[in-house]
């Protein structure tokens, strides 16, 4: 992926959990919550981003046709974004430890009239980077 | 011991008997339809999954398929995802190329999304913009995102229509058929 089209894709899913969260903050509550909330998806979205050269395997949850012969994370990322372009857009996630496991989700959420979809992730972090092979997805629809 | 020869007149009761469980199961199909409509999909799914769009997940339930990712890993899921039914069924292609045929002894899926995402080999990407409903009768019934429930379309023509005005932001939104 090219730098600019990196920084592209990072700036359009900030920009969206920059919506996402101002659209459900309250006017005047839980202003400390939602910041944590943000930091948390942030963290989420790194990581993934870390791995998104991972191939998408057919039998993989996340294999799909992604307009490539060889589909990658980021094409699936970016087919999945593309339509982030009217609506409302919400991208969501955090990571969480359980013993010596560290796992992680992001939602992608996409809504302007019938136009419905989302995408769901989990992963696994070993020693501070996702693990490719523990990624899953639930697209819809 | 004589082998039974069946006569053209037995090959004839054979094809009036296939043909009358055809309209048989198309007659309960349609009135299992019908029991749907204005049902939320939580009313629909056994597992009560709710996630996003429902229009793969609604037709799943209503016609058994299991192609990719399923409701339930566990149990009986049915499918979730428009592209992963498509590119799984033999029959299928643009809708203005349906064999004639096919209607109405089979149920016949109709999906909507731009031309541009279905590539060489009849294969559909998986761009977020579209939808899935079941042709029966010139009907197409599918899940409404909006209202949370199952919703027949008076035809074809308008459910295109519908989705055209849908998905403006997409060009050349079209019509793919898929035979069960």
């Amino acid at each position: 992926m090219t730098p600019m089209l990196r920084v592209g894709i990072v700036a359009a899913m900030l920009l969206a959990v920059v919506t996402a969260t101002s659209n459900n903050l309250p006017a005047h509550s839980a202003g400390a919550k939602k910041m944590a909330d943000s930091e948390q998806t942030l963290e989420a979205l790194r990581l993934l981003l870390d791995i998104d050269d991972t191939q998408l395997r057919e039998g993989s949850s996340c294999f799909g046709r992604y307009g490539t012969l060889s589909p990658t994370l980021r094409d699936l990322l970016a087919m999945r974004l593309a339509v982030f372009d009217s609506g409302k857009n919400v991208i969501e996630g955090g990571c969480e430890t359980a013993g010596a496991t560290k796992s992680c989700k992001l939602n992608f959420y996409h809504a302007h009239g019938e136009d419905v979809s989302s995408s769901n992730f989990t992963f696994q972090v070993v020693n501070g980077k996702a693990v490719p092979n523990s990624l899953e997805c639930v697209m819809s629809p | 011991m004589s082998v039974y020869t069946p006569t053209p007149s037995d090959h004839q009761k054979l094809n009036l008997l296939e043909e009358r469980d055809a309209n048989l199961n198309l007659a309960l199909l349609q009135r299992q339809l019908n029991a749907l409509l204005g049902k939320s999909i939580s009313q629909i799914c056994p597992y009560h999954y709710v996630l996003g769009n429902q229009c793969a997940h609604f037709v799943s339930h209503v016609l058994g398929i299991q192609f990719g990712a399923l409701c339930s890993i566990r149990q009986n899921g049915t499918s979730l995802r428009c592209d992963e039914i498509y590119n799984s069924l033999v029959v299928r292609g643009p809708w203005t190329q349906a064999p004639p045929g096919l209607a109405p002894r089979n149920q016949i899926l109709i999906f909507v999304i731009t031309a541009h995402e279905v590539l060489a080999g009849n294969l559909m990407t998986n761009w977020p913009r579209k939808h899935v409903g079941i042709q029966l009768n010139g009907r197409v019934y599918n899940y409404s995102n909006t209202g949370g429930r199952v919703i027949v379309d008076a035809s074809v023509s308008h459910f295109l229509s519908k989705f055209v005005k849908e998905y403006s932001r997409d060009t050349d939104v079209s019509l793919y058929y898929g035979g069960v």
